[in-house]
């Protein structure tokens, strides 16, 4: 059953694979994609486009995608909250904040900003937890937690306009990354950082089924043969590096990680390998969906991949938060 | 008990009125007119007092020089005061409504309401200004019932915020769905515009807020007398003889036009009514009639101190007041809502 899932799924993400490199302002028939992923010929202008414009942006956004998820899976699993995911905690805004302070201080660029990124993320979600502390007082209050990583969130986008209106003319060719959006030249970074996704979500393919021991709780997990707190700080330290490599190369796009380990949920389960897995392909499949969104729905007027997953991810948190509240009252 | 001095108009009228009370308006009033002052004072080029005095003392003979700088700076100073004052007021007010202390325009989602109809009447329909305000109200009021109804019987204090919050995203979402059209420069000038700047404050926005505020705040004040119920809760309220429905309804679409002009002129100011009405509320005590007032001195205060400081502190680079606002916006709210905790 869950394996017919996961095969649903990857059929599934294909398809939108082949949609995303036709689509686009100007639509390319199927055979001309064909043609230029495997007589690719440099001097046709389509074949260009398709390769150089769609199949980096394809790549850009599956990576992003299945990263975030895996690293919004991890969080759900580690924090036993529903509503937790990279974005909602700040770890995105963090890391945004401290790579535009890197821009302007260091003057880095591209991967290099992996680092100031990823000390903008531990800051951040240090704040979100002291913060969910001073607003819940010691209880666990599930809601707290979000509550505080939201207000980091709105502090850190502060800071960040902030340092943006430091020097408005350095940052306009940002603009974009700001928001989150998928660039033409995203894949740049993407080539140092792709072997960070690949390590992380294969350790988290391994950790899975410690992770899975862990929604017991401690106590039981404990019992079964799984050290909670060595398991708890791995899955911390692989979900926050996973969420920075995908922020660094596309900018802070949110509520993937959040709604696709709801969605995995929903179709597959929750435990598992298959699990995981499914979920990433989930992200991959929201952001390359959001993309193909993004690049048609307004044609030739470009949108910005992180405003469309805002617009559809707000109305998931929405629904979430939402049914959270009801099931608390039951 | 309390000290008072008792104010008597004639033979009818008796208006008890605490000393703290007076002596915390007498100051506030005080320091706004003195942050006034500086405020046109300060600047990239300073003006001495003298010319100021000058200049307010009789408007046609002021010098060649003071009278342009004068005329940029006014508008900002009136529409940072009044704007000011209308946002916490409206702050509050959501406060009493809602029954939480941590409720505010921006963090519910209203000022987002406002802007996203004022974008797409602006810039789908091509309306002229005058009307937007009115559509920007209409936005907002259906934002706020949409909030509170979608929080009504949840009865969780950070649930109502969140809500607010996830609201809040996707309209902001939407906004800028119909601003990337215009292309880059209009998305750059709405970046500033969604935290609150009051750099593009004209004579003309300044004059519209100053109508809104000449007809709201008084009724604010009005208002505020009669809410002492609400804050009992809805069935103690009506067990009085209030009527807790109707009044949350008028006070939610109060609350409403109170932002509406504010945001069209200045943009939506998040986090201003949760510090205004906090630090009043612990200035003050609870009794409404007393907070307003506080409420509305204060908020004008911390935004026309925010502008300045915005705008003169970090010369030659310009900081919207909305975001130094935030800034100290969140850890208030950190405070305030871990004091509501211990409160309970």
């Amino acid at each position: 059953m869950k394996v017919v899932g996961l095969a649903l799924l990857t059929v599934a993400f294909v398809l939108l694979c082949g949609l995303h490199l036709t689509a686009g302002a100007r639509f390319s028939s199927p055979g001309l994609v064909i043609d230029a992923l495997f007589e690719h010929d440099a001097r046709n202008y389509q074949h260009v486009v398709v390769v150089k414009q769609r199949l980096t942006r394809l790549v850009v956004a599956g990576y992003s995608g299945a990263v975030l998820a895996v690293s919004g899976l991890l969080l759900q699993k580690t924090l036993r909250n529903d509503l937790v995911s990279p974005s909602t905690l700040g770890i995105n805004s963090g890391a945004v904040t401290f790579a535009v302070l890197g821009i302007y201080f260091f003057g880095l660029d591209g991967a290099a900003l992996f680092w100031p990124a990823l000390a903008g993320g531990l800051f951040a979600i240090a704040v979100t937890f002291l913060a969910a502390g001073l607003v819940s007082q010691g209880g666990r209050d599930p809601l707290a937690l979000i509550l505080g990583g939201t207000m980091t969130a709105t502090l850190f986008s502060s800071a960040t306009t902030f340092a943006i209106s430091l020097d408005p003319d350095r940052f306009g060719g940002l603009m974009g990354w700001l928001v989150g959006d998928i660039g033409n030249f995203d894949y740049q970074p993407l080539a140092f950082l792709w072997p960070i996704g690949i390590f992380g979500t294969g350790v988290a393919l391994i950790l899975c089924r410690a992770l899975d021991l862990q929604t017991l709780g401690a106590e039981q997990a404990a019992t079964l043969g799984a050290d909670p707190r060595i398991v708890r700080y791995g899955a911390l330290a692989l979900a926050i590096p996973l969420a920075i490599s995908a922020v660094c190369v596309v900018g802070p796009i949110g509520f993937v990680g959040l709604v696709a380990p709801h969605i995995a949920r929903l179709l597959v389960g929750e435990t598992g390998r298959i699990a995981m897995a499914s979920c990433a392909l989930i992200g991959a499949i929201i952001v390359t969906a959001a993309d193909i969104a993004a690049r048609t729905l307004l044609s030739p007027q470009l949108l910005h991949v992180g405003t469309v997953m805002a617009l559809c991810g707000g109305i998931a948190f929405l629904a979430i938060v939402l049914t959270t509240l009801r099931r608390r009252i039951a | 008990m309390r000290r008072e001095i008792t104010l008597r108009l004639g033979r009818t009228v008796h208006l008890p009125i605490g000393l703290r009370f007076a002596a915390l308006i007498a100051t506030l009033l005080i320091l706004l007119v003195a942050t006034s002052l500086a405020a046109l004072q300060l600047g990239s080029t300073p003006v001495s007092t003298a010319d100021i005095v000058r200049w307010l003392l009789s408007l046609e003979t002021a010098d060649a020089e003071t009278a342009p700088i004068m005329d940029l700076r006014w508008p900002r100073i009136v529409a940072a005061l009044l704007g000011g004052a209308m946002v916490a007021a409206s702050g509050y007010l959501l406060q009493v409504v809602a029954r939480n202390g941590l409720a505010d325009p921006g963090l519910l989602g209203i000022s987002q309401g406002s802007m996203a109809a004022i974008v797409i009447g602006a810039a789908v329909f091509g309306l002229a200004p005058s009307a937007l305000v009115w559509l920007g109200l209409a936005g907002g009021f259906a934002t706020a019932l949409l909030v509170t109804t979608l929080a009504y019987r949840l009865s969780s204090a950070t649930g109502l915020i969140l809500i607010g919050l996830a609201v809040g995203i996707v309209l902001s979402a939407a906004i800028e769905i119909v601003m990337v059209q215009g292309g880059i420069l209009q998305f750059a000038r709405w970046l500033a515009w969604s935290h609150g700047s009051l750099t593009a404050v004209s004579a003309t926005n300044a004059g519209m807020v100053t109508l809104w505020a000449a007809v709201l705040l008084p009724v604010c004040l009005i208002a505020s007398g009669q809410a002492m119920p609400l804050l009992l809760g809805h069935e103690q309220a009506a067990g009085i003889g209030a009527s807790p429905k109707k009044l949350s309804l008028l006070l939610t679409l109060l609350a409403a036009m109170l932002v509406a002009p504010v945001v069209a002129s200045v943009g939506p100011i998040s986090f201003l009514g949760l510090i205004a009405a906090h630090v009043a509320r612990r200035l003050v005590g609870e009794s409404p009639g007393e907070v307003m007032p506080v409420t509305m001195l204060i908020g004008a205060l911390i935004l026309i101190s925010a502008d300045t400081a915005g705008r003169t502190l970090f010369l030659p680079v310009i900081v919207p007041a909305g975001i130094l606002i935030s800034i100290a916006g969140v850890l208030t709210f950190l405070i305030a809502a871990r004091l509501s905790r211990s409160h309970r």
